[in-house]
């Protein structure tokens, strides 16, 4: 156990004060960024990086502070999704489902520090996960290939259609509509251009970014107004800012349980984080929501996605680690930070330099540990963001929006493609279809597809490589037993229920 | 009612996304699937699930914006618009002080507050943005920027 060693090494050095204190200077920075809806953890890490680098720190209190920018810059995200309904990036989209709820029952402090601690206990989970599994894990997610990945994805869309809404067919319908945009662009495969009618804006794709500003912020403004309007504006009281015990111990399956699926699926490359927070969510759905309280505010609902996708976070660092591959945005960023200090990940990082990686690992869990120290005293402060009136907080809102679009993309088309998403991401709410799924959708579509036409590629155009392996069979099972099993099985509970209350 | 409009209005843009797909020429492929196939299966799914949202399910009731509150709605769009235009012939400071004056006062701000609150959003934003973060910000075309 050598790595151990190295990971109780890689402890002394960044315990020292300066690295300490560069780790607190990190989770404030990126808790600030990632607070700003718009600038999500991406942004964050990817604008503070070269400040960092300039600043001649050396390379591992470097690499701590980068670190808490990115540990800090998750968590804010949080922030503006459980406040203003604003996911800050694709992770976070699960949190609005339970936070903002939480936030309106004057409940912002708690569903905050909640936010905090199951976030940290997913990344210890990750931490000790990454620890002990790191090798046996890339070995596993070598054998993802296509196939598996197609089958993982469509078994993530079963699991979202059946449980978020009231209404499945809403849910698919929002959840292909996602697909559809996702398609728009240049064709990875053969260079087709698809749907860009000629914009040379549209060839690359439309921006997440852009995607997402548009549908949860534009049109939550939309929405402000008409509450405020309407005289439905419940002025937000804050009841109490700290969390009480029990209610953390009341979620501790719920975290335990998340984490470790937030874990196992963040080592896929491509999108775990969110796959991760959707799947957890609706496992707990399942599990724990005999009274319909999932969605209108209950702690386990915000407690379950903040475990994964921080879990899924710290899980996404061993494909980085052991095989060089990226397994989110942010970590491709952290990447370039590793590159930049002449640090290769991959094969040999552990084998040869396991004192980096236990560096790494050691860094990522004062990182973690720092946001809980830092952000648990200060939620009280974030709180009050919801005192501010709304007509300061709506053009803060659209100003922060735009100036997130603007920073990644600079151009007029854009900025209007943000109003035209906000509009109809306006008319989907008021017509009771779900943004999760159009979202999620979104996310996932390209890889999807690109997965699905990799594995035909293989199979040389049959579609029973789809089925063919462990991995995907047991997926396809769980897809078909969420599918056509679960429903049933409550149908006929449901009319066991009604039989029992007729004697 | 509004239900069944949108779910027609999907079975159209269904049929005219699959259509779209179906016209896409492809010169080469390297899968046996190529960039057709998978927008084809979208817009018969959306096809179908469109139809049974036409035919089948209840319909929802929508209050939808009406007299000053549609107004209302139009304006703040169209202020964001005007921002989109602004910011870079007026630059920033000067453009984000105008539209957070108009935004807050269709969030029913006196004059007073929006014209204090926008001027400041402005600077402040300004500051944190450009300055503390150093994201470039379109300085203004009439500034010579």
């Amino acid at each position: 156990m050598d790595i151990l060693d190295f990971l109780l090494q890689g402890f002394a050095v960044a315990l020292t004060p300066l690295n300490l204190a560069m780790a607190l200077v990190g989770g404030f920075i990126g808790t600030l960024v990632g607070a700003l809806p718009g600038i999500g953890p991406i942004n964050g890490v990817a604008v503070l990086l070269p400040i960092s680098y300039t600043l001649g720190l050396p390379p591992e209190t470097a690499l701590i502070m980068l670190a808490g920018i990115y540990y800090g810059a998750e968590y804010g995200g949080r922030i503006s999704s459980i406040l203003l309904n604003i996911p800050g990036d694709s992770s976070a989209v699960m949190s609005t489902l339970d936070g903002y709820p939480l936030a309106h029952k004057g409940m912002a402090g708690p569903a905050l520090a909640l936010s905090a601690i199951s976030s940290f206990i997913g990344g210890t989970i990750a931490v000790i996960g990454l620890t002990l599994f790191a090798p046996l894990l890339a070995e596993m997610a070598i054998k993802f290939g296509p196939a598996e990945y197609f089958s993982l994805m469509i078994f993530a869309f079963a699991s979202l259609a059946v449980i978020v809404g009231k209404n499945p067919l809403k849910t698919a319908i929002a959840a292909v509509l996602g697909v559809m945009l996702a398609t728009v662009g240049v064709d990875s495969g053969t260079g087709v251009l698809r749907y860009t009618y000629g914009q040379p804006e549209l060839y690359d794709g439309i921006d997440f970014l852009i995607v997402v500003i548009g549908l949860f912020a534009v049109s939550e403004i939309l929405l402000l107004l008409e509450r405020a309007h309407m005289g439905r504006l419940i002025p937000v009281a804050i009841n109490r800012t700290m969390i009480k015990l029990e209610e953390v111990l009341a979620c501790k399956w719920t975290i335990l349980r998340s984490s470790i699926i937030g874990f196992i699926i963040g080592v896929l490359p491509g999108t775990g984080a969110s796959i991760a927070s959707a799947v957890a969510y609706s496992t707990e759905k399942r599990l724990n929501d005999s009274e319909g309280t999932f969605g209108k505010g209950d702690f386990r609902g915000l407690a379950a996605p903040e475990a994964a996708n921080n879990a899924a976070a710290g899980g996404a660092f061993v494909p980085m680690l052991t095989l060089g591959i990226p397994g989110s945005g942010t970590t491709a960023i952290l990447l370039g930070a590793l590159l930049l200090y002449n640090i290769q990940p991959g094969p040999m990082l552990f084998a040869q330099q396991p004192e980096i990686a236990g560096g790494l690992i050691a860094s990522m869990y004062i990182g973690n540990l720092m946001l809980l120290v830092l952000n648990l005293p200060m939620v009280g402060l974030f709180a009050r963001i919801l005192l501010i009136p709304n007509w300061l907080l709506v053009p803060g809102i659209a100003v922060m929006a735009f100036v997130g679009v603007f920073s990644v993309h600079g151009s007029m088309v854009s900025i209007l493609f943000v109003l035209a998403i906000g509009v109809f991401g306006y008319f989907l709410r008021k017509l009771k279809y779900s943004l999760i799924p159009f979202i999620l959708g979104f996310v996932l579509g390209e890889l999807m597809e690109e997965n699905l036409r990799r594995a035909l590629a293989i199979s040389g155009g049959d579609m029973g490589i789809l089925f063919q392996s462990q991995i995907s069979q047991s997926l396809w099972v769980l897809t078909f037993s969420i599918v056509i099993i679960l429903p049933i099985v409550r149908l006929l509970f449901r009319r066991r229920l009604l039989e029992k209350q007729k004697t | 009612m509004s239900d069944r409009i949108f779910a027609g209005l999907m079975l159209f843009f269904s049929l005219y996304y699959g259509w779209e797909a179906y016209g896409l020429k492809v010169p080469f492929a390297y899968d046996p699937l190529g960039p057709r196939a998978f927008p084809l299966f979208l817009a018969i799914l959306l096809a179908v699930f469109s139809l049974f949202v036409l035919f089948r399910s209840k319909s929802q009731q929508v209050e939808w914006p009406r007299d000053r509150l549609l107004l209302k709605s139009v304006l703040v769009i169209a202020t964001l618009v005007g921002y989109g235009f602004t910011l870079f012939w007026l630059g920033f400071i000067l453009s984000t002080a105008i539209v957070s004056t108009l935004l807050a006062r269709l969030f029913e701000a006196n004059w007073v507050q929006s014209g204090l609150g926008g001027i400041a959003l402005g600077l402040v934003f300004y500051a944190l943005f450009g300055w503390l973060l150093q994201i470039p910000l379109p300085s203004g075309q009439i500034f010579g920027g």
